[in-house]
């Protein structure tokens, strides 16, 4: 899917999530409509662990921005499939439509940020770390967010422990504010 | 003049480490494994006292402090991946490797954020910072050249009795090695711009909350940086800006229990 048509799937998906609002039905179609962004977004993630023309910092902020955005649309997922069930109808289409245009807006400085790569501009990464903030504010507020513990569960756990230690030992050991 | 939100008489400026050090938190208890800052458990009074009287907006910052907080939890966490990243080639090892450390870069981010939430942010302007930037860079300077005087086989020579001077060398020279510990450690590393800015920030701001506020408002700034705060139980920084703007450095936990003698219990 290009970008273009990636903004116009998720421009659809808010349409749909209006028409759901209205008519006051949640639509168990809209699960497959979830698994095609995400797809999106994991392209996208990948594109940045990948990318080797911007330094790891700036890619590293951009692959969160986008691991953050899934993260929010697997728990809509998990909320739409069961929604009938757990008499989350149209709850989950209203909470749905507050984070979708956030999620948008991730996408689309993710994808200006991947077309600049060198010519990166240097208050983007911190824009997204602003916007990626408010999106999990938002999600955090209407049950849009996994918990820690899910989202542990979706992470290798040798490689988090191991990660942990070495964060550990670099918090411990160094005075962070000489280095910035 | 009265002030519209509290008539409070002390409020907490927070250095970035002190916001830094609250929020590197994380605990992954099916995996058995902490993550901790040095420096957390020395924030923790603080911040209780800070959320206790939330509405009484005791504890300030600036955009200076939450921009580079932001920042430095940012390159920590960064720092940490490029260092690992560098031999890793293979794309899936690559995906799993950024993925272990946003799920603890997002943590820190949003304890980072909930700590904020609770803290009042001031604007402070460029115009009235730059106003004291001339008298703290001073101040610093004058340090400076104290600290690249200060001969402590001098002093003892000029203390101790030779006859005494051989034996107690060793003692001595300790003793006084942690009575000038933040002089010397300034003579090795020099103070930060973005340090001195800080200081300014602080010192605007307790003059405006004396014209707008109260004329007693007193002013901590929390600091685990020894360009404020004492190494130990003196030193000259801390007693120079104290003297010279009226601003009361000290470490998170200490200026907690100043707090509290203040009346925040």
């Amino acid at each position: 899917m290009s970008t273009k048509s990636v903004f116009n799937y998720i421009n659809g998906m808010r349409s749909d999530l209006n028409k759901m609002e209205a008519e006051r039905f949640v639509d168990r179609f809209f699960v497959a409509k979830i698994d095609t962004l995400g797809l999106e977004l994991t392209k996208m993630k990948q594109y940045w662990t990948d990318q080797k023309a911007v330094s790891v910092r700036s890619a590293f902020i951009f692959y969160s921005a986008m691991h953050n955005a899934e993260l929010v649309l697997s728990k809509m997922k998990d909320r739409f499939s069961k929604a009938h069930e757990t008499d989350d109808n149209p709850g989950v289409a209203c909470d749905s439509l507050l984070v979708m245009p956030i999620i948008s807006e991730v996408f689309q400085k993710t994808d200006r940020a991947a077309e600049e790569q060198q010519r990166l501009s240097p208050f983007l990464p911190t824009e997204m770390l602003r916007l990626v903030s408010t999106l999990r504010t938002t999600a955090r507020q209407v049950n849009l967010l996994p918990t820690l513990d899910e989202e542990v569960k979706r992470t290798d756990k040798n490689l988090l422990r191991e990660t942990a230690v070495g964060l550990d030992k670099k918090f411990v050991a160094s005075n962070l504010l000489n280095d910035i | 003049m009265s002030h519209p939100i509290s008539s409070t008489t002390s409020k907490v400026f927070l250095d970035t480490c002190v916001v830094v050090s609250a929020s590197v938190y994380a605990s992954y208890q099916d995996l058995g494994v902490e993550v901790e800052h040095k420096f957390y458990t020395k924030t923790i009074p603080l911040f209780e006292i800070i959320k206790k009287y939330v509405n009484r907006h005791i504890g300030i910052i600036t955009s200076t402090i939450e921009n580079q907080a932001i920042a430095t939890i940012t390159k920590a966490v960064t720092d940490a991946l490029e260092e690992k990243a560098e031999e890793i080639l293979d794309s899936e090892s690559r995906a799993k490797l950024f993925e272990s450390h946003t799920v603890f870069f997002d943590q820190c981010l949003a304890h980072l954020q909930e700590n904020l939430s609770i803290l009042q942010r001031e604007p402070v302007s460029q115009t009235d910072r730059d106003r004291y930037y001339p008298d703290v860079a001073i101040m610093y300077n004058n340090l400076r050249n104290t600290a690249k005087n200060l001969d402590i086989n001098q002093l003892i020579n000029a203390n101790v009795t030779f006859r005494y001077r051989q034996t107690i060398r060793y003692e001595v020279y300790k003793q006084y090695e942690k009575r000038y510990k933040q002089l010397l450690k300034l003579k090795n590393e020099p103070v930060e711009e973005s340090d001195k800015m800080i200081l300014c920030e602080a010192i605007c701001l307790l003059d405006y909350y004396r014209k707008a506020v109260n004329p007693d408002m007193r002013i901590y700034l929390a600091s685990t940086d020894y360009h404020f705060s004492p190494c130990d139980s003196e030193g000259e920084i801390t007693e120079q800006i104290k003297k010279k703007f009226n601003i009361i450095c000290d470490w998170p936990d200490k200026i907690a229990t100043y707090m509290k003698s203040d009346g925040f219990n």
